[in-house]
């Protein structure tokens, strides 16, 4: 935010952000500073400066842990600058460079430095490399060093040299980022804006002192710079656009886009100005090595001004598209949770748990970590596989097991009272002919038959209800069929509403002989 | 909405629920993407889609639409079901060990909102994960045993009883570093890392945005929730 306040886009050099990163700093950093102040001491910029080139010396010098003798003829600086070089020449707006293009650059270069080593090893230093610019992927490195106004403070700056992004095929792509453009330039803490129109007076001034050669320099770096200035304004962008809620973006945000958008029309302007110029003195020179240079010049020109082009367009969408942004998040419904320290707020306090407990929470964690899963076919193999593996003896349950007693009580009273029992048969036994179910179910009312009766006397029609088959259970039917053989139940339409039972009544008769 | 825009907007989601299915792939699943972010109507039909299979837009970028699982749908990703057969302390030290990958890749909140997408390896989340569990074994006091019942351990005590590798002649089964390096070779078929080249010949796994919108938009969420609710029945129960 230091950057927006200041009313000028800066390089990300300050507050440790890469743009609009408001979020609270981790509680392991809590007790270093973010440097704050600072911005116009020249002191403290110098030494910021500087610090930002370690994490490259920093490779080079504990390259001896990784086998002193083996990387002993590979130059990583060199290596790194040359990575960097690479990444920026071939990047462009949408695009950054495959991962592996770079490392096979950077073999190549590493097997020019040892040309007698094994190609497998070249590799390896690239990959080295690699992950040493990009910090393992992380892409910022954090740096602590003490304040110059204050030597007892702690400070901490950070760097990134490249970041790795997911290319449109889904394959891993870096991206070189403005500090790490402005190694090359040999500068740090360079305010880009201002670089651009220093640089462009300078290259005017040597231009019409007729010096090609610091010209071409000069043209060379304002090439540099027109892509650090994009990316900067990229990350910008991006950061806007993520963050736009938790920003006052129609103040701050649209002023610096504004801003930038004043500092390129007047860079369109001038550049127009100066190709015409470049134009004029190739179409007048007959000198063939001036007229080589001049193209070279010219070449250089025209890329930086289709770079700051294609910027200006972009920042001309750009208020359009993060208004749209804000509309997006603010539709979309508010998590209400904010976001989570992973490390504090869930790894910890489930490590602490009991294991059962802490189960539940790695189900819930694990359901949300995980895509979704396709329910996919049973794969025949695996089902095999699974029914044919050897047994195995099992754990031991975690929980004793209690015995439960599966003898039968028999102390515990007959569901059905024996006399009701007795009622119900000898009720059904009695029909001649044909009864109604409703009729016997009314008699047992009538007759006050003991508690139950009427349960059992629907049981017995329904009983008889069923087919001879079913019905017919041998020997053993005999200990609790209730209706005597040879009687039947069929459906009559109408309705059973006796007492508690209600449905289709059934009429029972005797079966024909 | 008619019936070819919901035609569609199945055909986009059966897109998404291929994990490593990219748009510059194919060129049917770029249109359709195109389509959604584009167009308010169709994204409007393919959520409405998604909600009914509760299915949860993550993220869309222009590479890929990046959809979750809530815990209740069919999709969704189950540690019981997971390696099946597994005892409870297998369960509980795979669980643990992704959330340990995601912790490590994404230990605090900037780290879920910045971009970059860590290289690492299986040792180095071991290292992490065993580094918090020894400390709990210190505040814990050195002397407390590993219960001979693991129902009544602790989760820490549940992971320091695994060793790290087995220096025996086999690999052991068990040895957290295995399992870290099993669970990230599934973490590939998901889409969520990728596997880069080895280093002095050690795999070498760089994590993927996928796994970053999982662990920010959902993993740590549940998470969260999950241990809100513990805590509520732990404070009812002692009350």
């Amino acid at each position: 935010m230091d950057k927006l306040r200041n009313g000028q886009l800066h390089l990300p050099e300050a507050g440790g952000d890469d743009g609009l990163d408001l979020l609270a700093e981790p509680a392991e950093e809590a007790n270093e500073v973010d440097e704050a102040g600072g911005e116009g001491d020249p002191r403290a910029r110098r030494l910021r400066a500087l610090l930002h080139t370690q994490p490259v010396h920093a490779l080079e010098l504990n390259k001896g842990s990784r086998g002193k003798e083996k990387y002993e003829p590979y130059d990583l600086i060199v290596l790194q600058l040359e990575a960097i070089d690479y990444i920026t020449d071939n990047m462009d707006p949408a695009r950054g460079v495959p991962d592996e293009a770079v490392r096979l650059h950077l073999a190549r270069v590493a097997a020019a430095m040892a040309p007698g080593r094994p190609r497998a090893e070249h590799r390896e230093v690239a990959s080295v490399v690699l992950g040493g610019i990009e910090n393992e992927g992380q892409g910022r490195f954090l740096i602590g060093y003490s304040d110059p106004a204050n030597p007892g403070a702690r400070l901490r700056t950070d760097v990134e040299l490249v970041r790795a992004v997911q290319g449109e095929d889904g394959g891993v792509e870096l991206r070189a980022s403005p500090q790490a453009i402005n190694l090359l330039l040999d500068a740090l803490d360079h305010d880009i804006e201002s670089a651009e129109d220093a640089m462009a007076v300078m290259f005017k001034i040597q231009f019409e002192r007729g010096r090609l050669s610091k010209a071409t320099a000069h043209a060379q770096n304002m090439r540099r710079l027109s892509i650090s200035y994009r990316e900067q304004i990229q990350d910008f962008l991006a950061a806007a656009a993520r963050d736009i809620t938790r920003v006052d973006w129609s103040g701050e945000v649209m002023a610096a886009i504004d801003r930038a958008y004043g500092h390129l029309q007047t860079r369109l302007r001038e550049d127009d100005a100066t190709l015409a110029r470049v134009a004029d003195q190739y179409d007048a020179t007959g000198d063939h090595q001036r007229r080589d240079r001049l193209a070279d010049i010219l070449s250089l020109l025209q890329d930086c001004n289709q770079r700051h082009r294609e910027l200006h367009a972009q920042l001309m969408t750009a208020r359009h598209r993060l208004r749209e942004h804000h509309a997006q998040q603010r539709l979309a419904s508010p998590s209400g949770l904010g976001r989570v320290d992973v490390q504090a707020q869930v790894l910890q306090p489930t490590l602490e748990l009991p294991v059962r407990v802490a189960l539940a929470v790695v189900e819930r964690v694990a359901s949300g970590l995980v895509p979704p899963q396709p329910p996919g076919p049973i794969d025949l193999f695996s089902l095999c596989a699974h029914l044919w593996r050897p047994q195995v003896d099992r754990e031991p349950a975690l929980a004793a097991v209690e015995d439960i007693d599966l003898e039968e009580d028999r102390d515990a009273p007959p569901r059905f009272p024996p006399d009701a029992v007795a009622a119900a048969r000898a009720l059904l036994a009695g029909v001649q002919g044909e009864r109604q179910l409703s009729e016997l179910l009314a008699e047992v009312v009538a007759l006050d038959l003991p508690r139950g009766t009427d349960e059992l006397v629907a049981l017995g029609a329904l009983e008889a209800f069923m087919a001879h088959g079913e019905a017919d259970q041998g020997e053993d039917g005999l200990t609790w069929r209730l209706v005597p053989a040879g009687l039947r139940a069929i459906q009559t339409g109408d309705r059973l509403a006796v007492g508690r039972f209600f449905g289709d009544d059934l009429l029972l008769r005797e079966d024909e002989p | 909405m008619t019936e070819e825009d919901l035609r569609e907007a199945a055909r986009l989601l059966a897109y998404t629920l291929q994990p490593r299915a990219y748009a510059a792939q194919h060129r049917p699943y770029a249109d359709l993407l195109g389509r959604y972010r584009t167009d308010a109507a169709f994204r409007a039909t393919f959520q409405a889609l998604a909600e009914g299979l509760q299915l949860v837009v993550l993220e869309d970028t222009p590479r890929a639409l990046l959809v979750g699982a809530r815990p209740e749908s069919a999709f969704a990703f189950r540690l019981s079901e997971y390696r099946k057969g597994a005892s409870l302390e297998q369960r509980v030290l795979r669980g643990l060990i992704l959330l340990g990958i995601a912790a490590y890749c994404y230990p605090t909140r900037r780290h879920l909102e910045e971009t970059g997408m860590p290289v690492f390896q299986a040792k180095d989340v071991d290292d992490f994960l065993r580094g918090a569990c020894e400390q709990l074994r210190k505040d814990a006091g050195d002397a407390i045993a590993m219960p001979e019942d693991p129902d009544l351990a602790m989760a820490w005590q549940i992971y320091l009883s695994q060793p790290a590798v087995k220096t025996g002649e086999r690999r052991s089964r068990s040895a957290t570093v295995h399992i870290i390096e099993q669970t990230l070779d599934d973490m590939v078929v998901w889409g969520l890392v990728r596997e880069e080249p080895a280093m002095a010949k050690v795999r070498q796994f760089r994590a993927l945005p996928r796994f970053r919108a999982q662990v920010r938009e959902m993993g740590a969420q549940h998470g969260l929730v999950e241990l809100a609710r513990i805590r509520a029945q732990q404070a009812g129960a002692s009350a």
